[in-house]
């Protein structure tokens, strides 16, 4: 009796797709406005859009959230930069150099989170037309190319692309290179994928 | 030449060992023990005392805090601080200056507050030298801690301050704090040369606002403040 009753419930499972092989990473993607935090950060990322500075024509990548710090000081939103990686699977599309406006005052930059605020937020990267993962240019390449100072013409690739792939990483508090104040730093682990269409 | 030597005089006698001679040590025992224990005295504050070092290069170079509250100057080694008042608003923005062009200045635009404005109006005075970079933050007394506000033009630190020697300069710093987070706020500064704060005086001033009387004072919060640009005092 008790055997038939194993037998039932492995085959139960088996129906449900219990022996399938599990994909490490199914769980870390997170639907678009679905919460991702991590030690610092709670994060809703709602949705995306290219835009162009009106100003100098730079392409930019611009994503609508729900953001809020854990921690009891002011954060600054240079050390959020580094754990928000949006991707296009592309070698010659990066998204550099995050800023930060409130929904509530679209014109004035944010520098500081506030402690345990919850916010809707629009964070705006830059487009440049460079592999994500190279390395860091030399000063003297970026001083040779001759118009450092004009923004990348992306275009081409920007029309080509309708989905942003947006890593949020862990975060941890410490000291950096230079002295033993303590900051906050992206870190490498993982703590949630979310694709974004986006929108024309 | 043979030379006899004397045989060697034979040795002194031995003082006789007192009749106790067992008991000798206890008295020498006895002076030791003050000895002992006056270095393991020593030893355990030589330890406690080391537990003062300071545990790093950027801690011995980090501002030193006066703390005092809004009843006096309070007094940070390279400026003094009074805070005159402490006004709580709904939106806050830039005053225009009173004068005759004032007619044609673009109007005010207020920020809403996510949470309420705590605007605490004050007289720095550099003591030494010239300073130039002003730096505020609210300790709420709810554990969190805040910064001032950049988005306005007229609040200490957010254009390049100057704070002259000895000439006392009023104005404003602002905080978007939530109503519920204050408890006990607490206001922090310090005032340096140049970047990084090393060697920087630093202030805590307690706004000696609590309980009822705070909760009076964010239910009473104005709808707007015009928050008016720093002015140098007359000595």
């Amino acid at each position: 009796m008790s055997v038939l009753a194993v037998a039932v419930a492995v085959t139960g499972l088996w129906a449900a797709g219990g022996f399938e092989a599990s994909k490490s990473t199914d769980f870390r993607d997170v639907a678009p406005g679905k919460l991702v935090r991590n030690s610092l950060l709670e994060l809703k990322l709602h949705e995306a859009a290219f835009t162009q500075d009106p100003d100098t024509g730079a392409h930019t990548l611009q994503i609508r959230a729900d953001i809020k710090t854990r921690f009891n000081e002011p954060v600054p939103v240079s050390n959020i930069g580094g754990m928000i990686d949006p991707r296009f699977g592309r070698k010659d599309l990066a998204a550099t150099s995050m800023s930060m406006v409130f929904t509530r005052q679209p014109d004035r930059s944010v520098f500081e989170l506030q402690p345990e605020v919850n916010e809707e937020a629009v964070l705006t990267w830059q487009l440049k037309d460079e592999d994500p993962d190279a390395k860091p240019k030399s000063a003297e390449e970026v001083f040779s190319d001759e118009d450092f100072l004009e923004p990348d013409d992306v275009s081409e690739q920007v029309a080509q692309v309708d989905q942003v792939k947006v890593t949020v990483t862990g975060a941890s508090y410490d000291a950096g290179f230079t002295d033993q104040t303590k900051r906050w730093w992206g870190d490498t682990n993982t703590r949630g994928i979310v694709y974004l269409p986006i929108e024309e | 030449m043979i030379t006899v030597s004397a045989p060697p005089p034979p040795p002194p006698p031995q003082p006789q060992p007192p009749a106790g001679h067992a008991a000798a040590p206890e008295p020498a025992r006895g002076r030791r023990w003050p000895t002992v224990v006056t270095s393991l005295v020593l030893l355990a504050l030589l330890m406690f005392a080391q537990s003062f070092r300071f545990p790093n290069d950027s801690a011995v170079t980090e501002p030193m805090v006066a703390s005092g509250d809004a009843s006096a100057a309070v007094d940070a080694g390279s400026f003094t601080v009074k805070v005159d008042e402490v006004r709580f608003a709904k939106a806050i923005g830039d005053g225009a200056e009173d004068s005759g062009l004032s007619d044609f200045a673009p109007e005010t635009e207020y920020i809403e507050a996510n949470g309420v404005w705590v605007v605490v109006f004050m007289e720095v005075t550099a003591t030494e030298k010239q300073l130039t970079t002003f730096e505020s933050r609210l300790d709420s007394g709810d554990e969190n801690v805040y910064a001032s506000t950049s988005w306005l033009y007229n609040t200490f630190g957010s254009v390049d301050d100057g704070f002259p020697p000895g000439i006392p300069i009023k104005g404003a710093a602002a905080f978007e704090v939530p109503e519920k987070a204050l408890k006990d706020p607490v206001v922090q500064m310090t005032i340096s040369s140049g970047p990084g704060q090393r060697l920087a005086g630093e202030a805590h001033v307690k706004l000696g606002l609590s309980g009822d009387e705070l909760k009076k004072a964010i239910d009473g919060a104005e709808e707007t403040l015009d928050v008016p640009a720093p002015e140098m005092q007359k000595v």
